[in-house]
C-alpha cells in the first residue's frame, strides 16, 4: 500500500515537470511586426539627450534626466535579492523604440484628435488580441495603452475631463501639465533612491499620469496596459498618480511581452501621492514573459513602486497578482505620514519553471494611529524560487500604530523554494505589530477529499489554490479578479498529472 | 578591491592582530598556522559595521574604541565566587578571565565514569587537537567574531562524554571577569557520544560592576546519534562589558539539543546559535529570554539548518526592553531539499516598557522541501491595558501588576528547562533582575 502510494507521488512529480517544461501556456507570447523606430543599442549621455529631444521635452525634464544619469553611473548594480542572474550589460539594450505610424511617417503625435487614424493597424491588432480596448467604446474602463517606449492611445479622456480628472500619458503630462509634473516628480521616489530608480529617471520612456482633483470620486476604473514588443529593448515607464483631498480612484495595471530568447529589461517607477481623506486602490496583474524552462529569456522586472499617504485619513491599497517575469524585484511600499492613514498590501505571487521572484512591501509608519495590513501568498512550482521580503518600520512618532502581517507560502513539487525574510523595526511602545508566516503544501488528504467527491485532481488543485489566494483576489476589481484567477489556473495547468 | 577602514577601526584591527602575533611567540606549532590564517581573514574584513546586512542593528562603534588586552592571571578565593554558585548540585568548572582555574574547580580527575574535562591549553600540544579544531573551520570562518576568536586561540574547556554515559549531575561552568580592559577569548569543544546524556549550565559573570571587559566565545558542540544535550547559558555580566558567543552545534540522527539563553547583562551582547541538523529524527529546541534597560543592546540569533527528514525544531525568543534599550532578534530556519517532513517553528515576542526602547526583528524562513510544516510568528507591543486593569480590579497596585505581567511574560521560555532546580534558579535570577 505504502509502496503504491510512493509510486504515485513520484510519478506525479515527474508528470508535473514534464508538463511544466512545455512552454505552451503563455498565450500573450506573439510578436507584432511593424515599422518601428528604434535607437541604436547603448547608453550614454547622448542617448539620454536624444530621448528627451525625441519627446520634445522642456529643459527641466532634461536636467532631471541628466542628473539621474550622472548619479546612476556612480552606482553599483544591487545583488542582495534572492535571485541569481548574470550582471546585465546595459550597453546591449536599446533605450527607445516606438512604432512609426504608417499614415504620416511618424510626423504626427499621439495627441491627434482622431485616435483611430493614428494607431498603427498592427499595434491595434496586438492590443485587440490582448483584449485591451484602445478605442473609446462601451468598455467601462479608461485605458492608456503603452507599446514599447510610447503611449499609443488614451481612452475616455473627454469623459474624465468633465470631472477635472487628468488621465494621460506621462509624455503628454510633461507638455500639458508641467507644473503638476514638476511638483510631484521624484518626490516619493527620488532619482538617487536606488540603482534601477536612477536608471529609470535617466531614460524614462513613457507612462501614465493621473490627477484626481479634490472631492472627486473617479467614476470608472483607470487602467494602463504595458506591452514590450521589440527584442533587446528596455521599458522604463514612469507613472505618477495623485489623489487630491477627499478623492478616490481605482487604478489597474496589466502587462505582457512576446516570447524572446534573450532577457529583456523592465525598470519602472511608480509614485503615488495620496492627500488628506483620499483613497487610492492600485491593482496590478503582472504577466510578463517568464522565460522558458532553461531560464532562457524572459523579462527582468526591477520595479520601484512607492506611495505616500501625505494627509490625514489617507488610504493607499496595493493589490498585486504576480505570475510572470523571469526575475521579479518589486516592493510596493507605503509611507504612512498622515495621522490615521492606512496602508494595505495584498499579493499573490506565483513562480513556476525557473522563475525567481523576490517581492514584498515596506510599511513606514510615521503618523499617529497609522494602520497597515500585509497579506502575502506565495506559490512556488517547478524549479522556481519565491521570496517574500518585507519591512515594517514604526518610527518613534507613530503613536498607536498597528500592523498585521501574514505571509503564507505553498510549495508545489519538490524542486522549488519558498522563503520569507521579514524586517520588523519597532521604535514606539504603543505600536502593536504582529507577524505570522506559514509554509505548507497541498495536503494529500485535501486532494483525496475532493477527488472522492468527483472533482478531478486538476480542478481540485485549482480550487485549493484559489481558496488559498481568496483573501487577495477579493481585493481586486471584479473583472480583474476573474482574470487573475484564470491566469493562475493557466500558469498552474499541468502541475499535477 | 581592498576594504577601506576608518582610522579607529584600523587601529583596533592592528591592536588585535598584534595580540595574535604575541601569542604565536609561545611554542605551539599546531595553533600558529591556524591563528595566522584567521588573522589574514580578520585583517581583510575588519570588524563588521552597520552596513553589513547582519550587523545593521548591532552597532560596534563604541566597541572598537576600546582596545581589550590579554592581562595576566588574577587569583580568586572560593569566597569571591560564592555569590555566583548555583543552588543545585553540580560538577563545577571555573574559568577566571578566560583561564581555567584548577583551584576553584572541582577535582577533574574524580569525575564520574565516561566524562573527561580538560582545559584547552593543556591540549594545545596534542597533534589531534589541531585536526579537531579545523573540523568546522568553514562554518566558523563565516562569523567575524569567531574569526577573531580563532586568531586569538588560547584557552577554553574541552568536554568529552563517552558513549552511553548518562550524567545525573549537571556540569556548571562559571566564567568570571575580574580585570578591566581584559579580553577573555574562549574556545570550547563539547563532544557527546552515542546515547549519552548531559546537562550543561554556563554562567558569565563580572566580579565588579565597574570594569569593562570583553568576552568572545566560540563553542563547537558535536552530538552523536541518540545523544541528548541540555544547555542553559546565563549571561549576567555588568553593564559596561561586551559579550559575543557563537555556538556551532552539529547533530546526528535521533539526537536532541535543548538550549536556553538568558541574556541580562552587557552594554552590547550577541548570542548566536548555529545548528546543523545532519540526521533524521532530530529534535532541537532553542529559547531565549532577554531583558535590557538603559543603553543596552541585546542581540540573540539562531540559524537552524534542517538537512534530513523528520526534523523537529522549536524556538521561542522573548524580549523585555526598558529605558533606551535596543533588542535584536534574527532567526533563520533553512530547510534543505532532502529534509522532507520537517516541522519547524519559530516565535519571537517582545514587550516594550518605555517610549525609547526599540526592537528590530527578522524571523526568516528559507525552504526548499515541499512536505514541511514551518511557521514563524513575531509580535511586538506594550502591556495590554486590560490585563493591568484586571489585576488592579483585584486589589493589586499598578506597579506590582505591571511587574507580575512582565515576569510571567519573560519566564515562559524558561519552561523548556526540564531540570527542576536549574529552572527555578534561572527563573529566580530573571525575576530578581526585573525587580532591579
Amino acid at each position: 500500500m505504502s509502496q503504491a502510494h510512493e509510486l504515485t507521488s513520484s510519478t506525479q512529480y515527474e508528470e508535473i515537470n514534464e508538463l511544466l517544461s512545455k512552454n505552451k501556456h503563455y498565450k500573450e507570447g506573439f510578436v507584432t511586426t511593424t515599422t518601428v523606430e528604434t535607437f541604436e543599442k547603448g547608453l550614454n549621455e547622448a542617448v539620454v539627450r536624444a530621448i528627451s529631444a525625441k519627446k520634445n521635452e522642456p529643459e527641466w525634464m532634461l536636467e532631471f534626466r541628466l542628473k539621474a544619469f550622472a548619479h546612476w553611473q556612480k552606482m553599483a548594480e544591487p545583488h542582495w535579492g534572492k535571485a541569481k542572474y548574470t550582471p546585465i550589460d546595459y550597453q546591449d539594450y536599446s533605450y527607445y523604440s516606438a512604432p512609426e505610424c504608417g499614415a504620416c511617417g511618424g510626423a504626427c503625435s499621439t495627441e491627434s484628435e482622431n485616435a483611430e487614424e493614428v494607431i498603427d493597424p498592427e499595434v491595434a491588432k496586438a492590443f485587440a488580441a490582448l483584449g485591451v480596448p484602445i478605442y473609446d467604446d462601451q468598455a467601462n474602463i479608461a485605458v492608456d495603452a503603452i507599446f514599447d517606449s510610447v503611449s499609443i492611445s488614451t481612452t475616455k479622456r473627454e469623459e474624465l475631463e468633465k470631472f477635472g480628472i487628468i488621465f494621460c500619458s506621462f509624455s503628454e503630462a510633461v507638455q500639458d501639465h508641467p507644473e503638476l509634473v514638476q511638483q510631484y516628480l521624484g518626490t516619493v521616489v527620488p532619482y538617487h533612491d536606488n540603482y534601477f530608480a536612477a536608471l529609470n529617471s535617466a531614460v524614462a520612456s513613457d507612462g501614465t499620469f493621473v490627477y484626481v482633483p479634490p472631492g472627486v470620486r473617479c467614476p470608472i476604473d483607470l487602467s494602463t496596459y504595458f506591452r514590450i514588443n521589440e527584442a533587446k529593448t528596455g521599458q522604463f515607464e514612469r507613472t505618477i498618480l495623485v489623489a487630491d483631498k477627499g478623492s478616490y480612484v481605482s487604478y489597474i495595471e496589466g502587462c505582457s511581452a512576446p516570447i524572446r530568447d534573450t532577457y529583456q529589461l523592465h525598470a519602472a517607477v511608480v509614485e503615488v501621492i495620496v492627500h488628506e481623506d483620499a483613497e487610492v486602490k492600485y491593482s496590478t496583474v503582472q504577466n510578463w514573459y517568464p522565460g522558458d524552462d532553461d531560464c532562457e529569456g524572459g523579462i527582468l522586472n526591477f520595479v520601484t513602486k512607492r506611495g505616500i499617504c501625505e494627509g490625514k485619513n489617507a488610504k493607499l491599497s496595493w493589490t498585486q497578482a504576480e505570475t510572470g517575469s523571469a526575475i521579479t524585484w518589486k516592493y510596493p511600499s507605503c509611507i504612512l505620514k498622515g495621522d490615521n492613514s492606512i496602508g494595505e498590501f495584498y499579493s499573490v505571487a506565483l513562480t513556476n519553471r525557473r522563475q525567481q521572484a523576490d517581492t514584498g512591501t515596506k510599511m513606514i509608519h510615521i503618523g499617529k494611529n497609522t494602520r497597515s495590513t500585509i497579506i502575502s501568498k506565495g506559490l512556488s512550482a517547478g524549479k522556481s524560487d519565491n521570496t517574500y521580503r518585507g519591512m515594517v518600520k514604526i518610527l518613534p512618532s507613530a503613536e498607536g500604530a498597528r500592523n498585521f502581517t501574514q505571509c503564507d507560502s505553498m510549495l508545489i513539487g519538490n524542486q522549488c523554494g519558498a522563503h520569507t525574510f521579514p524586517y520588523i523595526e519597532v521604535e514606539n511602545p504603543t505600536a502593536q505589530v504582529e507577524h505570522e508566516a506559514t509554509t505548507s503544501r497541498i495536503g494529500e488528504d485535501q486532494l483525496f477529499y475532493c477527488q472522492q467527491r468527483g472533482i478531478s485532481e486538476q480542478d481540485a488543485i485549482s480550487m485549493i489554490v484559489n481558496g488559498f489566494c481568496k483573501e487577495v483576489f477579493s481585493e481586486l476589481p471584479l473583472e480583474f479578479a476573474q482574470e487573475a484567477e484564470e491566469l493562475l489556473a493557466i500558469s498552474l495547468e499541468g502541475s499535477v498529472g | 578591491m581592498a576594504k577601506k577602514f576608518t582610522p579607529v577601526m584600523q587601529s583596533a584591527m592592528t591592536h588585535y592582530a598584534q595580540l595574535s602575533d604575541d601569542l604565536n611567540k609561545a611554542e605551539s606549532p599546531y595553533l600558529t598556522a591556524l591563528r595566522q590564517s584567521a588573522k589574514a581573514q580578520f585583517l581583510e574584513q575588519g570588524f563588521p559595521t552597520r552596513r553589513d546586512e547582519d550587523w545593521g542593528y548591532t552597532k560596534l562603534t563604541d566597541f572598537v574604541q576600546t582596545h581589550f588586552r590579554l592581562q595576566g592571571i588574577s587569583h580568586l578565593t572560593q569566597a569571591d565566587i560564592l555569590p555566583f554558585l548555583p543552588s543545585f548540585g553540580a560538577t563545577r568548572i571555573v574559568l577566571v578571565d578566560g583561564w581555567f582555574s584548577e583551584s576553584l574547580s572541582d577535582d577533574l580527575s574524580a569525575l564520574p565514569k565516561g566524562v573527561t574535562i580538560e582545559s584547552f591549553e593543556d591540549l594545545q600540544q596534542v597533534p589531534e587537537s589541531a585536526v579537531q579544531l579545523q573540523a568546522h573551520q568553514q562554518d566558523v570562518a563565516q562569523e567575524p567574531f569567531a574569526v577573531m576568536n580563532t586568531m586569538l586561540l588560547n584557552d577554553g574547556v574541552v568536554i568529552q562524554i563517552d558513549k552511553h554515559a548518562v550524567l545525573e549531575m549537571p556540569l556548571f561552568v562559571l566564567h568570571v571577569q575580574t580585570q578591566p580592559n581584559h579580553l577573555s577569548n574562549l574556545r570550547n569543544r563539547i563532544t557527546v557520544g552515542e546515547y549519552a546524556d548531559v546537562t550543561l549550565v554556563e554562567a558569565y559573570v563580572s566580579l565588579s560592576d565597574d570594569l569593562c571587559a570583553l568576552t568572545n566565545v566560540v563553542s563547537e558542540i558535536d552530538i552523536a546519534s541518540h545523544a541528548r544535550v541540555k544547555q542553559v547559558v546565563l549571561q549576567q555580566q555588568n553593564k559596561q562589558s561586551y559579550y559575543f558567543n557563537n555556538q556551532f552545534v552539529y547533530q546526528a540522527e535521533h539526537s536532541g539539543f535543548n538550549t536556553l539563553y538568558a541574556g541580562l547583562g552587557c552594554v552590547t551582547s550577541r548570542h548566536q546559535n548555529h545548528v546543523y541538523m545532519n540526521g533524521e529524527h532530530i529534535e532541537t529546541i532553542q529559547n531565549s529570554a532577554c531583558y535590557a534597560t538603559g543603553a543596552q543592546t541585546v542581540d540573540s540569533r539562531s540559524y537552524t539548518e534542517h538537512n534530513q527528514e523528520h526534523g523537529f525544531s522549536q524556538q521561542l525568543h522573548k524580549y523585555v526592553l526598558d529605558g533606551e534599550a535596543v533588542g535584536v532578534f534574527n532567526g533563520m530556519i533553512k530547510v534543505a531539499r532532502a529534509a522532507q517532513k520537517t516541522d519547524g517553528q519559530m516565535d519571537n515576542k517582545n514587550l516594550l516598557l518605555s517610549d525609547s526602547a526599540q526592537m528590530d526583528t527578522k524571523p526568516q524562513l528559507e525552504i526548499y522541501a515541499d512536505d514541511v510544516k514551518c511557521s514563524h510568528g513575531s509580535a511586538t507591543g506594550q502591556i495590554n491595558k486590560e490585563q493591568i486593569f484586571y489585576l488592579q480590579a483585584r486589589g493589586i497596585p499598578r506597579p506590582q501588576a505591571v511587574r507580575m505581567i512582565t515576569e510571567a511574560f519573560l519566564l515562559e521560555p524558561v519552561e523548556v528547562v526540564s531540570h527542576g532546580a536549574i529552572r527555578e534558579w534561572v527563573a529566580q535570577i530573571l525575576s530578581q533582575t526585573l525587580r532591579g
